[in-house]
């Protein structure tokens, strides 16, 4: 599995915090007034099957960012052959289809990827559900509504050197991880 | 109350530029009558850069910002470019003389019923001035979004009383609930200390006497048309629309962003949120009411996917402003953010007007 599978870390591009503790729920924002609930996530940096590919859970901790909230951010990848991208996150207010662009050793590729609402109960884009929530922390405290983090995934040109994600530009648009899948051969 | 009509009111088709034409819809569609919103709902996108910039006797930005919610700002701004968007919006809504609001009583805050009652018994539901602040509690059981802030205008329908229960029934289409309230919570709500004035008013619509789907084609045509000028003018002010205008806006971006930070400070993403407001909400608007009349005109079923992808892009810009404030980030730093948005919301702009073009043709 681990060969099949590239990890990424992201901490380095985290620039928002959208997980807070029971304890401390105005840690954290995701949209504007509400935050994961950190007691509902498996461990810090743990690495997770969801729907059999594996992601690193981003840092629950208080203070600490734990998502990518897009903004053209460039991702650097151990330069390799792979497959399929796959995505951890999740859109507020709204759902959105945004372009990401693949830069290869020799071309770039665009690719427009969707991510739903994370309070709709159903997908838009054709995602699979990561991580079900029963409330959200609101600024109040308040549990408000049900959410979901979702699994994305998008096969790309298998058959090149990826080398780095050039990720879109919406303050909406979520990452929480991303895991690339290498081909089988 | 008129529980039948009141059932066919559609969840989340919100048809209006603010709370006020909002809740007209919300009348004209219990009435049967929502294509008439075709004469208020446009696509149009105003711009001139001085005109945009022009605030009237304005006070301290601070002196606008919620006391409950440093993100929210507290009715008007004194926006000379609001003030144009509703004579606009109005002189188009005259010239089609379908309907009109009246005001059936204006004056002071008024503990009693009366003028209420009056109207209600005949099942004529009142457009009121009220502060929702007081309905917060009844409101967030149907709408989870609902932020608790006081307002000092905003308006909403009061359809039933039911003095035996001591309870009434309110549609307010901008927050997308009907709600039954206590009559107690109503009335805090009509004579709140926030609210600068007290209103009920009527909406009376004049009948067309032919079938709905001739109603739909004939409105549509004549907004399409206006929809495809390329210039309005207001009081003597001319303004450039649409693509034209989103064209100036994006060339005037950063000027816009540098002269709204002069003038209002840390609190210029909201009031940039609040000039554009009625822009925002109208693409939303005419995207909610274009897949209400697409099932009429099925040439509009092409474009409903890319209004829906539209408007949402429209409403980044709104979530922009936010983040930037809580953020703390100067929002002259978040120019070349808006300008990608705005580049966006051009490139399917070129697509509408296209498409809306060829079905004003048909029509």
């Amino acid at each position: 599995m681990k060969d099949k599978f590239i990890i990424l870390d992201l901490q380095p591009y985290f620039n928002a915090d959208a997980i807070s503790s029971n304890d401390n729920r105005i840690d954290g924002m995701f949209g504007l007034l509400t935050s994961f609930p950190a007691e509902e996530l498996p461990e810090s940096k743990a690495i997770v099957t969801v729907n059999e590919v594996p992601f690193m859970i981003p840092p629950k901790e208080d203070g600490i960012n734990n998502n990518i909230e897009c903004y053209s951010e460039l991702i650097e990848v151990p330069e390799g052959k792979y497959c399929r991208l796959h995505i951890l996150g999740g859109c507020d207010n709204g759902s959105f289809e945004e372009k990401f662009t693949l830069i290869y050793s020799e071309t770039e590729e665009q690719y427009k990827i969707g991510l739903s609402n994370t309070t709709l109960m159903r997908s838009m884009f054709k995602e699979q559900s990561a991580f079900k929530f029963t409330h959200l922390h609101a600024k109040d405290g308040e549990h408000i509504v049900k959410s979901t983090i979702w699994h994305q995934s998008q096969n790309i040109e298998s058959w090149r050197y990826l080398q780095k994600i050039k990720l879109p530009d919406n303050p909406c648009y979520h990452i929480f991880a991303i895991t690339l899948e290498r081909n089988d051969r | 109350m008129n529980n039948k009509k009141l059932e066919k009111v559609i969840p989340n088709l919100k048809v209006g530029n603010g709370c006020m034409l909002m809740n007209v819809s919300g009348i004209l569609e219990y009435e049967n009558y929502l294509s008439y919103s075709l004469t208020y709902s446009t696509f149009d996108f105003l711009y001139d850069f001085d005109h945009l910039t022009t605030f009237l006797n304005p006070k301290r930005p601070e002196e606008y910002i919620s006391k409950d919610n440093e993100l929210f700002i507290v009715g008007g701004i004194d926006s000379l470019y609001h003030e144009d968007y509703e004579i606009y919006t109005r002189n188009h809504c005259q010239q089609y003389n379908l309907f009109q609001g009246v005001r059936v009583y204006e004056g002071e805050k008024r503990q009693n019923l009366e003028v209420e009652i009056e109207y209600i018994q005949k099942d004529i539901p009142l457009i009121f001035c009220c502060d929702q602040y007081y309905l917060y509690e009844y409101y967030k059981k149907k709408n989870s979004a609902m932020n608790l802030d006081h307002s000092s205008s905003h308006s909403a329908v009061l359809v039933d009383i039911d003095l035996d229960n001591k309870q009434c029934t309110i549609m307010d289409k901008f927050y997308d609930v009907i709600v039954e309230v206590p009559l107690k919570a109503y009335i805090e709500a009509k004579t709140s200390d926030h609210l600068r004035r007290s209103y009920f008013a009527q909406v009376i619509i004049q009948r067309m006497d032919i079938p709905e789907n001739e109603r739909i084609r004939l409105l549509l045509k004549k907004n399409l048309n206006q929809t495809l000028e390329e210039t309005a003018t207001i009081e003597g002010r001319t303004y450039m629309k649409n693509l034209k205008g989103l064209e100036m806006l994006i060339k005037d971006l950063p000027k816009f962003f540098k002269l709204m930070s002069e003038l209002k400070g840390k609190y210029a993403p909201q009031f940039t949120t609040k000039l554009l407001s009625p822009m925002i909400l109208e693409k939303v608007s005419f995207k909610n009411l274009m897949s209400y009349v697409s099932k009429t005109i099925i040439e509009l079923q092409k474009i409903n996917e890319l209004l829906n992808n539209l408007s949402t892009t429209w409403m980044l810009v709104d979530k922009l402003c936010d983040k930037c404030f809580l953020k703390k980030h100067h929002i002259v730093d978040y120019t070349d953010r808006f300008a990608t948005i705005f580049k966006n919301i051009y490139e399917m702009e070129c697509q509408v007007i296209e498409t809306l073009a060829s079905v004003e043709k048909l029509l």
